[in-house]
Formats: C-alpha cells, structure tokens, sequence
C-alpha cells in the first residue's frame, strides 16, 4: 500500500560458512549487501583489494560473451523470443559450465576470429596491391627490373593526358630515351619511361614541368600480369579458407545453449564473489551488513539459522539520518503497473509517501479518455494480455504490458462513452456524448478532472506536513490555499455565488498574512505575503493544462474519422476495396501507434508537473537485491541449499 | 460554379494548417533522427529508444493535417458539397487556422531539438528515457494548446 519498511541486517559467522551464507541470501534474492569496506581505515582496506577470482571471472565471462555473439554470426537457426528458457538447478549448471567443449569451443571461437581477421587484412593487402598493379598489365617486363642499373634508368609513372603529346615529343629530342604509353585512366596517361643516365638533369626538367609523377610499384616479382594472376589465386584460397572456417564455426553454433549455461551459471558465481568482497573480515569470522524489507526478515532468519550453526543475525531500524537507505513499495495487484510511471520520474525519497496509489487512477482515466476509441482500447488491451502471457515477462516489462492492457480498458470505456469505434467505422450510439458534438462540456469535465487532482496533491502536501509536526505549515500553505482557490470555484455555481467573493477574500488575508512568514521585516512579511498571490496564476495554467486531455482525445476521433473517409472513397471497385482494407488496417494501427504514445507521455506530464510537483520530492533509490541473475536460462531452486 | 473569394481564403487556411506544421515536424524529426542515427552507430540496441524520441516532434504535422481536415470538411470540400461561403466566413475560417499553423511551425523545430539533446541521455544513460521523453513533451504542451484552439474555433463558427 506504500513504503516498505526497511531494516538493516547485520550478520556474524564463521569464515568457513561464508559461501554458504552467501549462497543462501543469494537465493533468497531480497536483500542488498552493503560494502562496509568504506567504513574500514585504510590499513584494513588494503587487505581486502579485488580478489584474485572475481578478475578472472570478469575475463571468463567476457569470452564467454564474446564467443556467443562470436557463434550468433553463424547460427543457422534462428532463436525465437517466445521460447521459453530452459530450467536449471545450480548443480546442473555447475557440470555443464565445468564440461571440456565448454572452454574449447571458447578457445577455437577466440582462434578462428584471430585468423579470421588476419584473412581480412591480406585479403586488403592484397585487393591494394591488385588495385596498384591494374594499370600496368600490358607492361610486359618483370617488375623488380625497374629502377637502375649502372647507366640506365626504367621508371614508371604518370602524367596528365592533356601534357602527354608535348611530353612525348620532348623526350623524343633526348638522344637515349624511350617511352610507351602503357594505359589512359581518368585523364591520365601511365607511362614506362627508359632514358640514359648522362641526360638526367635535361630528362628531370621535362619531368617536371609535364607533371610527371613516379610510380612505385608493388614489390612483386615477375610482370604485372603474373603478379596479378598470383594475387588472384591466393584471394581464392583466402576465400577456401574462410568458408571453412564458417564450417567450423556452424558446427560450433550448436554448442552455443552449453555457452548460454556457463554464461549464466558464472554470472552467479561473480555476482557472489562480488558480494563477499563487500564484507568485512577477520581470520576467523566475517561481517556482512544489508538492506532488508521488513516483512522478508523471518524468512530470512529462518534459512540462514536453519542451516548454519553459530550465525548471528540482527534486524534494526536504519538511524534516522542514515542516507542511501533503498526504496521498496509495495501496492494492490491493480496499482502495480502504474508504479512504472513514477520509477521513471523517480522512487519516493525519505520524506515521501508512496504517490502510487493516489496517481494510478487519474493516470488510467487520462490515458483513456486521450485515446478514447473503443476499437482502439479492444487493440491495445488484447495486445497486452497477448504479450503477458506469451512473453511472460518480469520486472518492467511486465508492468508495462499490463499498463497497457490497463490503459486498453481504460480506452474502451471512454470511448463507448463517446461512441468512437475505430473513428466512425462502426455507428454506434455514445454512452454518454459525442464530444466532437459539444466539445465545450468534456473540456469542462477536463478541468474538473485537474481540480480535484491538483486539490488531492495539495492535501497530500498538508497530510506530510501534519505528520511531521508542521501543523501550521499545513494550514497556512495548503489550507489557506484551497480556502482561496475554492472561492474562485464558487463563482461558477449559482448556489454559492453569492459568499464566493467572502471566500476569496478570507483565502488571500490568509495568504498575505502567513506566506511572508520566514522574512525578517514587516515590509518584506507584507510584500512576499501579496505577491504570493501572484501564485494563483501558476495555478490557472496547471488547469489549462488538462486542456490537453480534450485536445487528443478529439484528434484521435478526427484522425480515425480521416482515414475512414479515405477508405471509403476508394471503395468503388474490387482493387480499390483491396487498397481500402489496406489502407483501413495501416491507417488504424498507425493512429493506435501514435495516440498511444501520446496519451502515454501526455498522461505521464500530467502527473510529473501538475500532480507530483505538488507535493512530491522523489530521490529515492531503488534496492538492488543480491540475487540471481540469469539470461538465457531460468533458475531452479535446487535440492541442496 | 461559381468560386467565392470566401472559399479561396477557407482553403487557403486549409492548406496552411497542413503545410506550415508539415514543415515544422519534417524538421523536427529530421534533427532528432540526425542525433538519432548517432547514438546508434554506437549502439544499434537503441534503435528503439531513439525512435521513440524521434517519434515525438512528428505530432505536429499529425495535428496540422488533422485542422485541415476538419477545415475542409467544415466547408463542404469533403462530401462535395462547397459551400458558397462570403468573404468574412472565409475569413473566419483562416483565422481559426492561425493558431496551428504557427505554432506547429515552430514547436516542431524547437521539440525536435529537444529531442535531439534527449538522445543525450538515450546514449549515456538509457534507463533515464523517461525524462528526456517528458522534456519534449513539455515543448508540445503549446501544440496541442494551439490545436485546441484551432479546434474549439472551427466548431464555434457556425454559418
């Protein structure tokens, strides 16, 4: 119904039970380790650096990690979300971690992708060199013979196309010089370029000024022809090579539920080594501190004292000063869901009641009210059922599938209110009123709907302020508020018409008196007294806000309305029926798809600004319980504990 | 028939209530889904965060589209049946397109870029989505403030 009361456990027992007593919290999964090494000195703490095991469980499970996605490459079957995982006790997940193909698949995963990368590097090598060598294929010498000999100098190089005719006819005027137009790319010419060594500076400058620019070609032997025809084939072969490898690691996939197994079951293990690195110690006994929700003590106490002798263990109200004391709340099944919507804003500080219960039924009014499409709300609500008992989903997600299921209902009320199925597709009468008819009367009930939610957080503020002794606070900030905003509220009924101008007036005497009370002059007392006022407008817009309710429960009647309208002018032959239909299904779902994103982070703002910014502080945090934590497998609580 | 300057303008409102907030959103999801494609270069999982938040600038448009509609039904585009509107009732009608139009030009642009700094969070800290959602939410209060109005408008005026 609210806050869970949480104590602090603190346990002694002997350093050979440390396991054991590890273990069993560990199954127990209700309770947080506290690292009571920040509260040793330093000369202790030195003695309790990270252990040896925990190092080499992180590596463990990195290749672990490593060799599934390593394996997922190459898996030929596809493993479908909805499969359920399989069941396994610790014992069994301790033999099957501890089998041989375990780490050999490992292993083999971790040398194929080494010489799976090194392929990759001289397949680039390779492409690089053949990319180089393309031009000059009709070079007819052996490639190692450029360069010099004692009087003669090969070289091959560049020069744009444009240059090449001049080029050519000057180095014709050199007496001991050959050249060939060996191929013509992108504007330029490659060229093989023979000249004496005798005329190397007359040969330089014609370089020069034609832009020549030298080529290095690979080193390679042979001609350019061989080169490239040997590069060929070894690409071929580093193509064999690699197919075979994905042989190899196809026939590995199918050891890939073993990995899963190991994955898990080390997961455990480092999740207990790092627990007992959180305690302290002597050479004898050891000392663990926690944080436990009240009603999960005994139990506790029973499976620890049951099983191990000489334990002491003590539950005590955390200090009242203690900071980081974790948040557990604990609602009706109903409310549950709901409490994702605050997780996300954030958990109840220390001050804080648990606003769940005050917000989930505003929360599932608005969500439907701003879809408010029985069609649509039928969708939802299946797809939600749909989704909780086919995924079987814990934690958020599960909260979420149900908010939606919820949030569906809630969808299909208002609009048999309103008389929206899937827009106007099909005509039947409202329940209540058709608001595309009088809009003016469901923005009303939007309003109203905002009064008395923004009332509750005032009083919710007033019942924190009672409880902690601030009675006047109490009055003077909420009551005198409410006093003052009730008298404008009176003007709008005939019957209190009449004293509502007393009321306001009685609310703002009260206000101007009491606002200014923490100022230290009457000047400042009387200023901040009136200008609190000025508040009222803050107020008004938190009204207005609720506007929006109207607003998108309207826009997804017109949008539904639209996409009607189009089907149904497409309605004229067999094909344009086929496109309707389409049209219908696509244009419906999209509008689901939006409007309930809108109506969910709409209804969400609701509440973060103009609800909780009333009376709730927020800043909790959540307890993280020393638990078991699988992935691909689910845990059975085995025979031996 | 004959075409009324009463209908030109009526439409003309029409077709800003659906262009300018067009616009306003193609830009807003666009700047989102630049910053979008960023966190997910590092981290492809997060495709369907950032396309929430991507998402949400695109209401705009959605609501633009939505006054138009109502604009062109109201005036009998739709049905086929045009009213012979006078020149004031046109005029009406465009100012009833006013408020949308505006303000889903700019809103989109600025939500976009809100939710372009909410990718922020998606990338460093995913399991805080929640509030980089709300603070773009904050920014299409005044959409859909200005699609009320629009709304309330169009059904005030009666001919």
């Amino acid at each position: 119904m609210a806050k869970v009361n949480i104590k602090k456990m603190s346990v002694i027992a002997l350093q050979q039970d440390k396991k054991k007593v590890l273990s069993i919290l560990q199954k127990l999964g209700c309770a947080e380790v506290i690292d009571v090494r920040e509260k040793l000195n330093t000369a202790d703490k030195e003695k309790l650096v990270t252990t040896q095991t925990k190092r080499e469980l992180r590596e463990l499970l990195n290749d672990l990690k490593f060799t599934l996605e390593f394996l997922s490459r190459f898996s030929q079957t596809k493993k479908s979300i909805f499969a359920p995982k399989p069941l396994y006790s610790e014992e069994e997940m301790r033999n099957i971690s501890h089998r041989e193909e375990v780490i050999n698949t490992v292993k083999t995963c971790r040398g194929l992708e080494k010489r799976l990368t090194e392929l990759k590097s001289m397949e680039m090598k390779l492409q690089n060199t053949m990319e180089n060598l393309q031009p000059w294929k009709i070079l007819d010498i052996p490639v190692e013979s450029l360069g010099q000999t004692a009087h003669v100098v090969f070289q091959v190089g560049t020069v744009p196309e444009k240059n090449f005719e001049e080029f050519k006819s000057k180095i014709a005027e050199v007496s001991a010089s050959y050249l060939e137009k060996i191929w013509e790319e992108r504007e330029e010419a490659f060229v093989f370029l023979v000249y004496h060594k005798d005329f190397e500076k007359q040969v330089g400058e014609i370089l020069a000024e034609s832009a020549w620019s030298k080529q290095d070609l690979p080193e390679i032997k042979g001609t350019p022809k061989e080169a490239l025809q040997e590069c060929e084939k070894q690409l071929l072969e580093i193509q064999k090579e690699r197919e075979s490898i994905q042989e190899k690691a196809i026939k590995l996939a199918g050891n890939a539920p073993l990995i899963e197994v190991a994955f898990d079951y080390y997961t455990i293990v480092f999740e207990r080594e790092s627990a007992a690195e959180k305690l302290g110690a002597t050479e004898k006994v050891f000392y663990l501190e926690g944080w436990i929700p009240e009603p999960e003590t005994e139990k506790a106490r029973k499976a620890l004292t049951k099983e191990i002798d000489g334990i002491y263990i003590v539950f005590e109200e955390p200090e009242t000063d203690e900071a980081n004391v974790p948040t557990v709340v604990k609602n009706p099944k109903v409310v549950e869901p709901f409490e994702l919507i605050t997780d996300l804003y954030s958990l109840p500080g220390p001050n804080d009641i648990d606003p769940n219960i005050f917000m989930a039924p505003f929360f599932f009014l608005f969500f439907g009210m701003m879809i408010s499409d029985a069609g649509y709300g039928i969708v939802l609500a299946l797809l939600g059922l749909w989704a909780l008992k086919k995924l079987k989903p814990e934690g958020i997600g599960k909260k979420l599938f149900s908010l939606i299921f919820l949030g569906g209902i809630s969808t299909f009320i208002w609009g048999a209110m309103y008389g929206g199925w899937f827009g106007d597709l099909i005509k039947l009468p409202p329940l209540w009123f058709n608001p595309l008819e009088d809009p003016m009367r469901l923005l009303l009930f939007s309003f109203i709907l905002g009064i008395i939610q923004i009332y509750m957080g005032l009083a919710l503020q007033g019942y924190k302020n009672i409880r902690d002794g601030k009675t006047l606070d109490a009055v003077f900030d909420q009551g005198f508020w409410m006093v003052f905003l009730s008298g404008f509220l009176m003007f709008a009924l005939p019957q209190t018409k009449g004293i509502a101008r007393y009321v306001v007036i009685a609310g703002a005497i009260g206000l101007v008196l009491t606002q200014g009370r923490h100022q230290k002059s009457v000047v400042a007392k009387v200023g901040s007294g009136i200008l609190s006022l000025y508040d009222v407008m803050s107020y008004v817009s938190d009204v207005l806000s609720y506007s929006r309710i109207l607003a998108l429960g309207l826009a997804t009647g017109v949008i539904a309305t639209v996409i009607n309208t189009m089907g149904r002018l497409l309605g004229v032959n067999i094909i344009g029926y086929i496109i309707m239909v389409v049209l219908l299904v696509g244009g419906h779902l999209f509008n689901i798809a939006i409007n309930a994103l809108g109506a969910y982070v709409h209804s969400s703002r609701l509440q973060y600004v103009e609800f909780f910014s009333k009376f709730y502080e927020g800043g909790g945090r959540a307890l993280e319980p020393f638990t078991i934590k699988t992935k691909y497998t689910k845990y059975r609580n085995g025979e031996e504990i | 028939m004959e075409i009324t300057l009463g209908q030109f303008i009526a439409l003309l409102g029409a077709a800003l209530a659906v262009l300018l907030p067009g616009i306003g959103s193609a830009k807003g999801v666009g700047i989102a889904g630049e910053s979008a494609a960023g966190v997910v270069t590092e981290d492809p999982n997060k495709f369907g965060q950032t396309l929430l938040l991507q998402a949400m600038p695109g209401t705009q448009g959605i609501y633009g589209l939505l006054t138009g509609f109502v604009i062109m039904q109201k005036i009998g585009l739709i049905g086929g049946n045009f009213l012979p509107l006078t020149t004031y009732q046109g005029l009406l009608v465009f100012s009833s397109a006013l408020p949308i139009a505006l303000v889903g030009l700019y809103s989109g642009i600025a939500q976009g870029k809100t939710a372009a700094a909410g990718m922020g969070i998606v990338a460093k800290r995913p399991e805080e989505l929640a509030k980089g959602i709300t603070y773009a939410a904050i920014v299409e209060t005044y959409a859909v403030l200005a699609l009320l109005a629009s709304i309330l408008m169009l059904f005030g005026i009666k001919f």
